[in-house]
């Protein structure tokens, strides 16, 4: 580290102007730009630029940015072009008095910087920020084979073989750990015997559980054998195989022949043999060549296209394109590329994919292990940690795939940088609560439900206009029949609003017939789930007031789902120790809240157990016997209050499920999760993604600043420091009355040798002084210290201080930063990539980000889309580079 | 060397009983399954510059273990415990063994150190590699038991039965890979990955799943002679690809390699030998209980630690010292690494801690820092270290760590682990033991990886021990002394460093 005795570099820097040679317009980088990025670049970074750099200017002197090296240092320049012998900068390094502290540069080091100074001093337009941040990447590079990570095989398995194995698979392999930022790094994709125990073995479940037949009719057509395990290996294998491989499999056919099995029993053991082949478990690409760069085509860019877009293997169209020729370098084959890119976008995968983006890059596994110490947070539930990461990942899926929640409003996607000010949350009441936000205020809340489980044989989510509710159960049934859609009387004082269906005073909501084809579904499993988003009117009223019934009357019923004062109730009549009215009935203590929705559901099993759930808690129970053979299938089905206009029920209906079966546990815990989209663009303390309690959470019970300020830096700015200095004792500082965390962060940036680079990353968390360390709102802390949220930063890349007065006018500075720009996208690459990006990387990485930020970008300026489509297109994907063959043959452990 | 003269012990019984130390402290038994690694007789020949020197009876195999233990011990504190040339003080617990030791003082990590948050990271990383990491999960270079492997068995294969590389460990914080894992290849990606609780580590060394398909059910001759045909085709595949004529470059094909491994490996645990076990099997392994204490992602709540006894700390430690130790005594591993304790070692640890009949501390970590979460744990006591204080905590911890690191070491220099030269296991094994940092304060990088802790054995008599040295030098320079000493010609380290042979650790 240079910090002892940089004084001497500085004072050079400021004895010199500088002339640096102009890179030219052109985006196209030259050779000497190239390099510069490729060998200056990372020079400057590894050994330069911790003194000098944007924040820490060391003599005043940046080496970030072509055109602060121009400016030199506050007395004038570093670099005179074309004579490395007249710079001082090359004086000060050939000297090794620069860096003044650790080694010196190496000669080759030395060589690459003279050379630079002396050719001109080359230096392109574009910041190469991101590489002078990522230089020590190198090794981390392209020439690892990559194993498919958990969720892609998962996917694999599925899209060959039509079988799900995600929870088999969850439990037998070995997990894949994150390293440099995501799981699918693809150096550490190591494989261990448990890995191949878990591959023969889902191998075998897959193949058992597969429809065997109708797969082999699809995949396997032919009338040879051979031709039939050929036309398997294309579509498993996502490409043809070789003469050998297809004799290799056809040995397996072979040996099921001769212990009798048939052709289909054959092909079966041939596809737990293509399951566990290298060919699926590993993306295979020739890594061999003349040791340059060598084009990507075919059935390789086809699976290269569908991981990086999808994470799954091609589909059939893409293998279609492949295999007749079209996915090339030619004009054609750009533009059929392009067509299959802007295709797989549009498919349901893509979502899928760009939501394990968010999860990795976000690292939101570190939820799951969430525990913080029961002293300072005694309120804590565990499930709010499950709440924050789907909130991230619901808001993620907002302001990328804007359609899909209608937020495009018809103006395109928005730009990425949205996700840090878009003022949207998706919030359970729970979480909300949690946060300090009243839900009062959120009167345009909208439901996002998981999917329903199986099961459903009435829905009713009260969208559409008139006076018929609707039955949207439709493709979901399963009881396929006429929907049970309810009628609305005139009478009513029920009103659709933006979450549902509010009822302000007596109404009579029902099916016109008796619902007949309900009650036989039900009677005939003997189970049922009534579930319900409610939020009552009330804590008082009782009858009990029906929420959901389905009866002749006030006295005699099937089953109902009710309110009493601030219990719920439940009544369900069964063949056994049950009057006609269900009773005795199922109730909870005191449960009911009218200040928020709450997630309700009945659920009753054949043997008996019935219980209630309150917001995923089970709060009531009873044990029924006997069986629904006594139900009259002349009751009809209602809502809000009870067959005949009594019992009624005011509050908002959000949603209405009827299941003919019990939920589990999980299910109904899922369920309960579900957020609600919540307009926020009214409320100061909560935008995007870092109000968010999946990143807050970041820094530790304490809300430590270092730890915030450092994850802004690294994982949104892109930006790095080194080791604190010799002679600062770093360890944590507490709070305590009459200092806040604030304060002894702003102690250690007074500090001179903590300063440096504390400044550089600690000032971006003192904008969230006032979210906890569990990502609740507070203005004091718990010692009674009042908290600010108004600060002073340096952005990287960026010259000077920029000042902030809240929170949300610092989000709205970096979200409008090259800085959180230039993060984004190098982030999506290295996911795509499955590898740290180097430095050769950085003139295909300066495209992806020239042509995904464009104004004329196809899918908007920055969006997902945008930057999804530039990269699926760019030459990271389209080439490769190549490995020489080794002069003699490297040892072969194969042949052993 | 025939294969018998390689056998260097006499053959652990069929069914084995390991018994984690009786004392009370989580007392656990497991009855292991008979393997055919048991025979005892399929020991390969190493190179024979690697191996222990031959005798009358035979010789013994090259081994190379590197032994971690989290956060490390303070350099002044080392040099209290070694004034009087024994080990005493936190050191105690490695006297019984001082024989078979040589005890490192003044080894210099600064080397390691790296663009980063602290020592803890760059300390653990080169710890075994003596280079700066290279990547969350990947080391500098390689680590030394990965070197003498591939110098002692060409590409690194080991004979059939022998486990190439085991990882394991107890540990409560992931943080990132290298902080805990400790074997490194050429590449610097991991050699092999970690088993982190018994159950793991009892199914990757003895192999659970053998004599049947997975499914529990033993397979049927039918099943198991289409399950190897299946297994052949794919090996075949495998094979091409992991070759020289394959379509891969060095590192892919190295990756293939060792899955090639993996799967021949699968395949004898699975369909050879099996009408050998099949009735052995009968009577079904006894693997070990289930941990009771959190594993992965669990284990690293946010980096804010975890409340533990000691109780269990050393119940599930010694567990997996003695499966450890246990594989190294049927020749089931001979290269790796075994972690206790690691990254910054997030645990608020309490229990009465008693040594040799006398009681040493009374842990409760979180009680005496006064605070809850991260600041409560016991890490903190390094942070706290000052020269000038007693210490009292920080020395506890420390000698109970060496109290568990010395009780794997004994596991391998008792009465069966006698060999053919009629030396123990420990005598004819390198091992090497090392931590994260020489000291606790994150103020002085130099200082916080100077004077790491460092130990080896003797490796069959190719270094000195029954003492405490001095080296004063460079890990890098201690590192490849061992390397040579080893027979190894691969050093650590850039290619043209000057480097220093430490005459002092050789005999």
């Amino acid at each position: 580290m240079f910090h002892a005795s940089r004084t001497a570099f500085a004072a050079a820097l400021i004895l010199c102007g500088c002339a640096i040679a102009s890179a030219g317009d052109s985006a196209v980088h030259s050779g000497a730009e190239r390099r510069f990025l490729t060998e200056v670049a990372p020079v400057l970074a590894k050994r330069c630029l911790e003194c000098h750099g944007p924040t820490s200017r060391q003599g005043g002197f940046d080496l970030s940015h072509r055109d602060r090296l121009a400016v030199g240092g506050t007395s004038g320049v570093a670099v005179v072009a074309g004579k490395a012998n007249d710079s001082p900068l090359w004086q000060y390094v050939e000297s090794d008095a620069m860096p003044p502290d650790g080694p010196p540069l190496s000669k080759a080091e030395k060589q690459i910087l003279k050379r630079w100074i002396d050719a001109g001093a080359a230096w392109p337009e574009d910041e190469p920020w991101a590489v002078l941040h990522e230089a020590d990447a190198a090794a981390l590079g392209a020439g690892w084979v990559r194993r498919l990570t958990t969720p892609e095989y998962v996917a694999s398995v599925k899209a060959a073989l039509g079988v799900d194995l995600a929870a088999d698979a969850a439990r037998l392999l070995p997990r894949d750990l994150r390293a440099d930022g995501f799981h699918n790094t693809a150096y550490n994709l190591s494989v261990d015997l448990a890995h191949v125990e878990a591959y023969a073995e889902l191998a075998r479940l897959a193949v058992q559980r597969a429809d065997l037949p109708t797969v082999l009719k699809k995949q396997a057509p032919g009338k040879r054998l051979e031709d039939r395990i050929a036309a398997l290996g294309t579509t498993v294998l996502r490409g043809p195989l070789s003469e050998e491989e297809t004799k290799a499999f056809g040995t397996v056919a072979d040996a099921v022949a001769e212990a009798g099995g048939d052709e289909t029993e054959a092909l079966g053991y041939v596809l737990e043999a293509m399951l566990q082949s290298p060919r699926f478990l590993y993306r295979l690409e020739t890594q061999r060549g003349d040791g340059g760069t060598r084009p990507v085509e075919g059935y390789e860019l086809a699976a290269r296209l569908s991981y990086s877009l999808w994470g799954a293997p091609p589909d059939a169209e893409l293998r279609a394109a492949a295999q007749q020729g079209e996915l090339n370098g030619s004009p054609a084959g750009r533009t059929a590329v392009a067509e299959q890119v802007a295709r797989m976008l549009d498919d349901p995968r893509a979502r899928e994919r760009s939501a394990r983006f968010a999860h990795e890059w976000l690292n939101l596994d570190r939820l799951d292990a969430l525990s913080p110490a029961k002293e300072l947070f005694p309120d804590w539930n565990p499930a709010l940690a499950a709440d924050m990461r789907r909130e991230t990942l619901a808001f993620f899926n907002h302001i990328a795939w804007p359609q899909s929640d209608g937020n495009d409003g018809g103006a395109g996607a928005p730009p990425l940088t949205e996700l840090l000010t878009a003022g949207v949350a998706f919030l359970t009441p729970r979480l909300a609560e949690h946060y300090g936000l009243e839900w009062k205020g959120f009167e345009n809340a909208v439901l996002i439900p998981s999917p329903e489980p199986a099961g459903v044989v009435a829905l009713y989510d009260f969208s559409g206009e008139g006076d018929t509710v609707r039955d949207v159960a439709g493709p979901l049934s399963a009881n396929p029949g006429e929907p049970l859609d309810l009628v609305i009387s005139s009478d009513s004082k029920a009103r659709r609003v933006a979450g549902g269906l509010k009822i302000d005073g007596p109404s009579q909501i029902a099916s016109p017939q008796p619902a007949k084809q309900l009650t036989d579904a039900l009677k005939a499993t003997g189970e049922i789930t009534i579930e319900a988003w409610v939020t009552p009117a009330n804590a008082r009223q009782d009858g009990p007031a029906r929420i959901a019934t389905l009866s002749g009357g006030s006295s005699v019923r099937n089953a109902t789902l009710a309110q009493n004062g601030k219990k719920y109730d439940a009544r369900l009549r069964t063949t056994v120790n049950t009057d006609r009215n269900g009773m005795p009935s199922t109730n909870t203590d005191d449960a009911v809240r009218d200040d928020r929705p709450t997630h309700l559901v009945f659920t009753r099993t054949k043997a008996g157990l019935a219980r209630l759930w309150v917001d995923g808690s089970m709060e009531g129970n009873r044990n029924t016997e006997g069986s629904f053979d006594n139900w009259d299938d002349g009751f009809r089905f209602a809502l809000a209050g009870e067959i005949g206009d009594a019992r009624p029920w005011l509050g908002t209906l959000h949603r209405v499920v009827l299941y003919d079966r019990a939920l589990t546990e999980p299910e109904v815990a899922e369920r309960a999760a579900s957020p609600w989209r919540v307009d926020l663009s009214d409320e100061p303390s909560r935008a995007g993604l870092l109000t968010q309690g999946s990143t807050l959470t970041v820094g530790g019970d304490e809300a430590s600043t270092v730890t915030r300020g450092l994850f802004i830096l690294r994982d949104l700015l892109l930006g790095d420091v080194n080791d604190p200095p010799p002679g600062v004792d770093t360890t944590p500082i507490p709070a305590e009355p009459g200092l806040s965390a604030r304060a002894i962060a702003e102690k250690r940036l007074a500090d001179a040798s903590c300063g440096g680079c504390h400044v550089q990353f600690e000032p971006f968390s003192f904008a969230f002084e006032r979210y906890d360390g569990l990502g609740s709102y507070r203005e004091k802390d718990h010692h009674g210290n009042a908290l600010r949220s108004e600060g002073t930063m340096r952005l990287p890349g960026a010259g000077g201080e920029t000042r902030f007065e809240s929170t949300n006018e610092f989000l709205a500075l970096i979200a409008s930063s090259e800085a959180v720009r230039r993060g984004l996208t190098r982030k999506l690459t290295q996911f795509a990539l499955g590898r740290p990006l180097t430095a050769a990387d950085e003139p295909a990485v300066q495209a992806i980000h020239d042509a995904g930020w464009a104004d004329d970008a196809p899918y908007g300026r920055g969006s997902y889309r945008s930057l999804m489509s530039a990269l699926a297109t760019s030459d990271l994907m389209t080439t490769a580079p190549t490995e020489p063959a080794p002069p003699q043959p490297a040892s072969d452990r194969s042949t052993r | 060397m025939t294969p018998q003269s390689a056998t260097s012990r006499t053959p652990l019984p069929r069914r084995s009983v390991l018994r984690s130390l009786g004392t009370g402290i989580g007392a656990v038994a497991i009855g292991l399954p008979f393997f055919e690694e048991m025979l005892g007789a399929k020991v390969a020949s190493a190179a024979p510059n690697l191996a222990a020197k031959p005798t009358a009876e035979g010789g013994v195999p090259a081994r190379a273990f590197n032994v971690f233990f989290g956060l490390g011990i303070p350099a002044p504190v080392q040099a209290e415990a070694t004034k009087n040339g024994r080990l005493e003080g936190v050191l105690e617990p490695l006297a019984p063994l001082a024989d078979k030791l040589a005890v490192l003082k003044n080894v210099d990590q600064v080397r390691c150190d790296d663009r980063g948050i602290n020592a803890h990271f760059d300390g653990a990383s080169g710890a075994f590699t003596a280079e700066p990491p290279d990547g969350d999960a990947k080391s500098g270079g390689p680590s030394i038991d990965q070197l003498i492997r591939n110098a002692a068995h060409p590409g690194g294969r080991t004979p059939d039965g022998v486990i190439p590389t085991l990882v394991a460990g107890t540990y409560f914080r992931r943080s990132r890979i290298s902080r805990y894992v400790h074997s490194y290849r050429e590449n610097g990606t991991v050699a092999a990955p970690m088993q982190e609780s018994p159950g793991e580590l009892f199914a990757r060394v003895f192999g659970a799943q053998a004599g049947s398909d997975g499914s529990g059910v033993p397979m049927d001759p039918r099943r198991r002679r289409l399950t190897r045909s299946v297994l052949d085709a794919v090996q075949q595949q495998t094979k091409f690809l992991a070759g020289p004529r394959g379509p891969l470059g060095a590192a892919s094909r190295e990756r293939l390699a060792d899955h090639l491994d993996r799967v021949r490996e699968y395949e004898r645990r699975t369909l050879a030998f099996e009408d050998e076990k099949a009735a052995k099997l009968a009577a079904g392994p006894a693997p070990p209980p289930e941990s009771k204490l959190r594993h992965g992602a669990d284990a690293d709540p946010g980096g804010e630690g975890i409340d533990i006894t000691l109780a269990d700390l050393t119940g599930e430690w010694r567990l997996v010292a003695d499966l450890y130790s246990h594989a190294i005594l049927t020749d089931r591993v001979r290269f790796g690494s075994l972690t206790y304790l690691a990254a910054g070692e997030r645990i608020r640890l309490t229990g009465d801690y008693e040594y040799d009949g006398r009681k040493i501390f009374t842990f409760d970590d979180k009680k005496q820092h006064g605070k809850s979460g991260s600041g409560g744990c016991s890490h903190e006591w390094w942070h706290k270290f000052r020269e000038d204080k007693p210490n009292e905590a920080l020395k506890a911890h420390a000698h109970l760590k060496m109290r568990e690191v010395a009780y794997f070491l004994s596991q391998l220099a008792g009465e069966e682990a006698v060999e053919a030269n009629g030396k123990t296991v420990l005598e004819n094994a390198l091992v090497t033991i090392s931590t994260e940092s020489g000291d606790g304060r994150h103020n002085d990088v130099k200082r916080e990886l100077s004077g790491v802790f460092h130990a080896i054995t003797g490796a069959g008599g190719r270094f000195r021990t029954g003492g405490v040295l001095d080296v004063g030098a460079e890990g890098i320079d201690v590192y490849n002394t061992l390397l040579a000493g080893m027979g190894v010609d691969r050093r650590l380290g850039p290619q043209n460093r000057q480097g220093r042979s430490i005459d002092a650790l050789r005999t």
